[in-house]
C-alpha cells in the first residue's frame, strides 16, 4: 500500500498522461489533484470572478480529458494547461467585455472576492488592488499572474502566452506601470 | 547583445534559471559588487510586486462542488479517437506495394529471358564443358 503511494506520487506527469490518455480515470484523477488549484488560481487572476474561473478551470480538464489520446505537444503538462488556461481566461474577458460595456456590471462581478475567508478588513484592503488590477488589460493580468503568482520566468511565459520575451518583458514593464499610477491615484 | 540588467529582467533572480551561454554574465553577480547590488535591488522589487499582489488575491482553495464536478468528467466525457496516423499502415502498405513491384519486374524478366527458347538450341553449340576438345583429341589418339 505504502509503495502503491509512492510509485502514485513518483509517477511523472508524462507517464500519468500516457494512462489517461488510454482511458485510465485514476491517473487523470492524479493529474488534476496536482494541477487543478493552480490553474484554478491562474484563471481567477485573469478573470478576477471566481464562479467563471472555477468553470473554465473545469473547461481546462475536460479538454486535457478528451484530448490526452492525440496528445502531440512536446511542451511540459504544466506549460500546456497555463496555456489552455490563459487563452481560455482572455477569451472569455473579451466576451464579457463585448457583452457588458457597463462598468458597473463588471465592478459586481469583480465584487464577490474574499468569499473563503470571509474576512471584511481583509475584502476592504484587497478592494483597491482588485479595481485598479481590473482596470488592466487582460494579457497584462496574465502576464502578473504568471510572473508573481506562478513565479515564471519571462521565457517560460512567452511560450504559454505564444509571445516572445521581450514582448512579455513589455506588458509586464506596462502593468506595473499601470498598477502603480492606478495606485498611487488611489493613495492621493 | 544583452546586459546584465536585461538578463535579469528576462530571466529572473535565480542564476540557475538562466540559459548556459550566460555563464559570463552570471558570474558578474559574484565579480562585480554593482551587479550583484542590481541583483538585490531587483529581488526587492520583486518580492514587493509579489507580496502586493499576492496578499490582494487571496489564494482560492477548490470548492467541493469544483472537485465534484472535475471528478465526473472522465465519467461524463468522452476521449476523441486518435487522429495521429499510425506508422504501422504505411509500413504495412509500403512493404506489399514492394512485394507486388518485385513480383511484376520478376516476371517480366523471366519471360525476356525465357529459358525453352530459340536460345535454348544456341546453348547446345557451346561447348561449355570442353567434351568436344576431348573428343576430338581421344580420335586423334586413335
Amino acid at each position: 500500500m505504502v509503495c502503491r503511494l509512492l510509485m502514485a506520487r513518483l509517477s511523472s506527469d508524462a507517464t500519468l498522461l500516457a494512462r489517461t490518455a488510454e482511458g485510465d480515470g485514476a491517473a487523470f484523477q492524479q493529474l488534476l489533484q496536482r494541477h487543478s488549484q493552480s490553474v484554478l488560481n491562474v484563471i481567477y487572476r485573469i478573470v478576477l470572478s471566481r464562479a467563471d474561473a472555477e468553470d473554465l478551470c473545469q473547461e481546462v480538464f475536460v479538454r486535457l480529458w478528451k484530448q490526452a489520446p492525440d496528445w502531440q505537444d512536446d511542451a511540459k503538462l504544466s506549460t500546456w494547461l497555463h496555456r489552455v488556461a490563459s487563452n481560455l481566461a482572455i477569451n472569455h474577458c473579451q466576451r464579457f467585455q463585448r457583452r457588458h460595456v457597463v462598468d458597473a456590471e463588471l465592478a459586481e462581478c469583480l465584487s464577490e472576492e474574499a468569499e473563503g475567508r470571509g474576512d471584511d478588513a481583509y475584502a476592504r484592503q484587497a478592494e483597491p488592488l482588485r479595481e485598479s488590477l481590473a482596470q488592466l488589460s487582460e494579457e497584462q493580468r496574465a502576464a502578473l499572474a504568471f510572473r508573481y503568482y506562478r513565479e515564471l520566468p519571462v521565457k517560460e511565459i512567452a511560450k504559454i502566452l505564444d509571445s516572445t520575451p521581450k514582448a512579455v518583458e513589455s506588458l509586464l514593464g506596462r502593468a506595473r506601470k499601470r498598477l502603480r499610477e492606478v495606485l498611487g491615484k488611489r493613495d492621493d | 547583445m544583452i546586459n546584465y540588467a536585461q538578463a535579469l529582467q528576462r530571466y529572473g533572480a535565480r542564476l540557475q534559471q538562466w540559459p548556459w551561454w550566460l555563464w559570463p554574465l552570471a558570474t558578474l553577480t559574484v565579480l562585480s559588487p554593482r551587479c550583484a547590488a542590481l541583483r538585490r535591488e531587483f529581488m526587492a522589487r520583486e518580492r514587493d510586486w509579489q507580496r502586493q499582489l499576492q496578499a490582494g488575491v487571496a489564494e482560492l482553495v477548490l470548492s467541493r462542488d469544483l472537485q465534484q464536478r472535475l471528478a465526473a468528467i472522465s465519467q461524463q466525457h468522452a476521449q476523441l479517437p486518435s487522429s495521429q496516423p499510425s506508422l504501422a499502415w504505411p509500413l504495412g502498405l509500403a512493404s506489399v506495394a514492394a512485394l507486388l513491384l518485385g513480383l511484376a519486374l520478376g516476371v517480366g524478366e523471366v519471360g525476356q529471358f525465357s529459358v525453352p527458347g530459340d536460345d535454348y538450341q544456341g546453348l547446345a553449340y557451346l561447348d561449355i564443358t570442353g567434351s568436344r576438345d576431348i573428343d576430338a583429341w581421344l580420335e586423334g589418339e586413335l
